[in-house]
């Protein structure tokens, strides 16, 4: 699913440089990488999503080039193949949580018929913030909102999920839950997740879980042992 | 596109204060000068209308302006009466039609118009209801007299009596009012029409001895009965109204020519008799042969000059409205940016923001603008005919 070869990155101005000389996630595999933070996962994640370009090397994600996308494919292909949880969750403050739930579908041209509200409502039954639905944002305690943009990752149903930091803002229980229930609707579907965490805990129980203490190099020497 | 809407209703339901600021400010700068050249337009339109309705006017030489005023929208102006004769020559003037006009009297607070029955001809005037005064005592009120006061076909109407305790004046004059006039958008619908003869009797100048014959009236206010002329004592109070019996004998004492008119329109025939009145008016001492047309068309100048000066305002505030739609736009989006950012990692095209900030600015120049429409289109139903104002 996720094949990066010599993916190199460094920010420009800034000391940190991310090198990946060799990785590969399999297609319906759940991988955790967990590290402290500044060791580059949120990156590597953006990277896979095609949000962020390589400044050299290869990265293939879902059978695609990314480098070989134009701006406006790689966007569409984003929206409709991946599911994403961003690390400060992200939330159009404007919207009901139904509505941020939909809005992949909605900025992705997909439709937003009774089905597509129905699942919506059933993810955010799922994550147990129902009782959100009608509220914006700024209602939610840091809980509610971490579950919404859970619910938001799912709706899709893409075969790619990433999530950074998905348990930030979660109570332990709630957190092994979640992190469960995200589990168990990928390995449904057959999706791919790859997660990040500093939270070491959040990462039990995965297949593959990978150490970025000491950047992610550490992550092809790992994989390779 | 449909996206791009709903993001940007919802976030406007969200934050109303900016737009409704934006807005609100767009819509004033729209609607000033929008509404000063509807209401200068339709000023215009009124002015030169009832000018070109009346092609000269007569009067007593002094002010071209207060002449016309008076003459086309019965406005209170101290104007030297001219004498009834010159509505007499006038009229022997095979070349036009000449109708007496005669100001100053109130009934109820609108003015008593006293003229001839040429003067409804010759305006066009309908009836909606009843019909002209073809006797002395009778009205016949403009319709929105009629509206205001409750009056219609068949009432009574006072002459409103200027000093109520000086009992050397003319009492008030109880008119019956005879018909209605249709309405017409203009000052005629303002005003109460009589024979010129009424106008004379309110003024005190005319008048009929119908109850001096009465065999009923009290012995003791006859003085003296030669040969049917009874001489009546000062204790006699005329009536209130002119009788039936007053209209055999209501006359006016003294020459034709002191009898006062305001002012005599002239409505000629032809370019050659409305030239030749003209000069022949003009060239008379203490008199003077308008056309209104040209007095409008100085008002006019004068309006334009004060619309170019509105003009220069509302240019400011609309220089005004746009610097700060250009900040509201700014920190908009500068307050969006997380937002903006969002819907690019998620995968919206490049084009979204560009697109959420457009359908925002667009949103607020149409509601803006649809506000200014609704505003001006009020404004001119609640000011239908600026010519009150004269």
């Amino acid at each position: 699913m996720i094949a990066a070869r010599d993916l190199r990155l460094a920010y420009a101005g800034g000391d940190f440089v991310l090198d990946v000389p060799h990785l590969d996630v399999a297609r319906g595999e759940q991988l955790a990488i967990v590290g402290p933070s500044g060791s580059g996962k949120t990156t590597f994640l953006h990277l896979a999503a095609g949000i962020l370009r390589p400044d050299s090397g290869q990265l293939s994600v879902d059978g695609r080039d990314l480098d070989a996308m134009d701006d406006a494919l790689r966007r569409r292909w984003r929206v409709a193949r991946i599911g994403l949880v961003f690390q400060d969750l992200e939330l159009l403050p404007y919207l009901d949580s139904l509505d941020n739930v939909l809005l992949p579908l909605r900025i992705g041209g997909g439709s937003l018929d009774a089905e597509a509200r129905e699942r919506a409502r059933g993810l955010l039954a799922d994550f147990g913030v129902a009782h959100t639905t009608h509220r914006r944002p700024a209602r939610l305690s840091g809980g509610e909102r971490q579950r919404v943009a859970l619910a938001r990752a799912l709706v899709t149903e893409a075969p790619l999920l990433l999530l950074d930091e998905p348990t930030g803002s979660l109570d332990p229980d709630n957190a092994e839950r979640a992190v469960g229930l995200l589990r168990a609707r990928a390995a449904e579907r057959g999706a791919t997740l790859l997660m990040v965490t500093h939270d070491r805990a959040a990462a039990a129980g995965f297949e593959r879980v990978l150490d970025a203490g000491a950047g992610l190099e550490a992550l092809d020497a790992e994989l390779r042992a | 596109m449909k996206a791009v809407a709903y993001l940007t209703l919802s976030e406007a339901r969200h934050r109303p204060g900016p737009h409704l600021l934006l807005i609100g400010t767009l819509a004033l700068a729209l609607f000033l000068p929008w509404t000063t050249r509807a209401l200068v337009g339709r000023l215009e339109t009124a002015l030169v209308a009832r000018a070109d309705a009346t092609p000269l006017t007569a009067g007593s030489a002094g002010s071209r302006l207060d002449l016309t005023l008076a003459s086309l929208y019965f406005r209170e102006v101290d104007l030297e009466p001219v004498g009834a004769d010159l509505w007499d020559e006038l009229a022997a003037d095979h070349g036009g039609v000449a109708v007496p006009l005669r100001l100053g009297a109130h009934a109820r607070g609108f003015p008593v118009v006293g003229t001839s029955p040429e003067y409804y001809e010759q305006r066009g005037l309908g009836l909606a209801s009843g019909e002209r005064p073809l006797i002395v005592g009778e009205c016949l009120l403009g319709s929105e007299v009629a509206r205001t006061l409750g009056l219609t076909t068949g009432a009574e109407l006072f002459s409103d009596q200027d000093e109520l305790y000086d009992l050397s004046v003319p009492q008030a004059l109880r008119m019956h009012v005879c018909g209605v006039l249709a309405p017409s958008g203009g000052p005629d619908d303002r005003a109460v029409f009589t024979d010129v003869g009424t106008s004379w009797a309110i003024e005190g100048l005319a008048h009929g001895h119908g109850n001096a014959n009465d065999p009923a009236l009290d012995p003791r206010l006859v003085i003296a009965d030669l040969e049917g002329n009874r001489v009546l004592s000062g204790a006699y109070v005329p009536p209130a109204e002119i009788g039936p019996a007053d209209l055999a004998d209501f006359h006016a004492h003294g020459e034709r020519a002191d009898l006062p008119l305001s002012a005599v329109l002239f409505f000629p025939h032809s370019t050659k008799a409305r030239t030749l009145v003209r000069a022949r008016i003009d060239l008379r001492e203490g008199l003077q042969m308008v056309a209104p047309r040209a007095v409008v068309d100085e008002i006019l100048g004068v309006v334009f000059r004060v619309q170019r000066l509105l003009d220069l305002f509302s240019i400011a505030v609309g220089v005004t409205a746009l610097a700060l739609g250009g900040l509201i736009v700014g920190l908009s989006i500068r307050l969006r940016a997380p937002e903006l950012r969002t819907l690019d990692r998620l995968g919206a095209g490049r084009s979204v923001a560009a697109q959420l900030v457009g359908t925002q600015v667009a949103g607020q120049l149409a509601t803006a603008f649809a506000v200014a429409a609704l505003a001006v289109a009020l404004t001119l139903a609640l000011l239908p005919d600026l010519t009150r104002w004269l």
